[in-house]
């Protein structure tokens, strides 16, 4: 199938379409619980007298970024495949981000190409995710490639 | 407590290699990832959908591979330096209750605008030394004399 049979005009509108912000407040259990979960036990994460001292206060490990959700645009992606891979991802770090922060999250998509390889066609779908703190400093950004593939039962949310 | 040793420009060489560092992970980890960074995918810790999914069991989450390499650099600028950049891409899926290893190698230093900036490649290979998760970073290091 050729890219433009599997880019159709509908999900080229998508391009550059940014979501409403979507503003999150940085918790200091949900920044414990994570650094557990990466099995991380750095105490700029949970012991604020360490952070306070070394680091300004406490801070959130790097890709904690992920729990920054943005908002679904109004109508939702044509997504023509049932599998999805995470591509990977580029980090930008612009400045720390605090326990008690509020970090509004936008993004939009920004490209969209075709690749076919062993998986048949695959749809790739660059997403770049800004992330802005309450003094309205860009504190990051996140540069995502997702690869949606195969025709079948959908097996991701 | 680990203690953190401060990294200084001036003391890394161009060539050095950082780690490695070896993970084991079991399903348990994969739902407490799951649900420390609210991505419910199932294909990360139930069987058959990861089956389905054309996998050979639950996969790891690639975010979960990224957050590890993060932490490499994170211990290694320590509290006085910081990360500027770091790009990870997924080339190969990760399973648990198999033998990860994950390591950076410094590849280029250089002064800009009085800063010290180092540029590094890092890895995380499976089993057999394939690497399924390749990275880069550009990082900054305090500078003794400055």
């Amino acid at each position: 199938m050729s890219e433009n049979v599997i880019i159709t005009d509908e999900m080229k509108e998508f391009i550059n379409l940014e979501s409403i912000p979507r503003v999150h407040e940085v918790e200091k259990r949900l920044v414990r619980r994570f650094a557990e979960a990466i099995g991380d036990e750095n105490p700029i994460y949970f012991d604020q007298e360490y952070a306070e001292k070394n680091v300004g206060g406490l801070i959130a490990p790097p890709t904690f970024l992920r729990l920054f959700k943005t908002n679904q645009l109004e109508k939702k992606f044509p997504e023509p495949f049932s599998n999805l891979v995470d591509g990977g991802s580029s980090y930008t770090f612009y400045y720390d981000i605090f326990v008690g922060d509020k970090i509004s999250a936008v993004s939009k998509i920004t490209k969209l190409f075709v690749k076919s390889g062993t998986l048949g066609d695959m749809l790739f779908k660059v997403t770049l995710i800004s992330y802005t703190n309450q003094n309205k400093k860009l504190v990051a950004t996140q540069e995502v490639v997702t690869i949606t593939y195969g025709k079948g039962e959908k097996t991701f949310l | 407590m680990i203690m953190y040793k401060q990294n200084f420009y001036e003391d890394i060489a161009e060539g050095l290699i950082i780690g490695p560092v070896i993970k084991n992970i079991d399903r348990k980890q994969l739902v407490m990832y799951a649900g420390a960074s609210e991505d419910f995918n199932e294909f990360h810790y139930d069987d058959d959908i990861a089956k389905k999914a054309g996998h050979k069991g639950i996969i790891i989450h690639g975010a979960l591979k990224s957050a590890w390499l993060a932490q490499l650099l994170v211990d290694f600028v320590g509290h006085k330096g910081r990360i500027r950049k770091f790009n990870v891409s997924y080339r190969g899926v990760d399973f648990p209750y198999e033998k990860l290893k994950y390591y950076a190698k410094v590849i280029r230093k250089e002064m800009i605008d009085s800063k010290g900036i180092i540029t590094l490649d890092l890895a995380l290979e499976n089993l057999e030394g394939k690497v399924t998760t390749p990275s880069n970073a550009e990082i900054e290091l305090p500078v003794k004399n400055n």
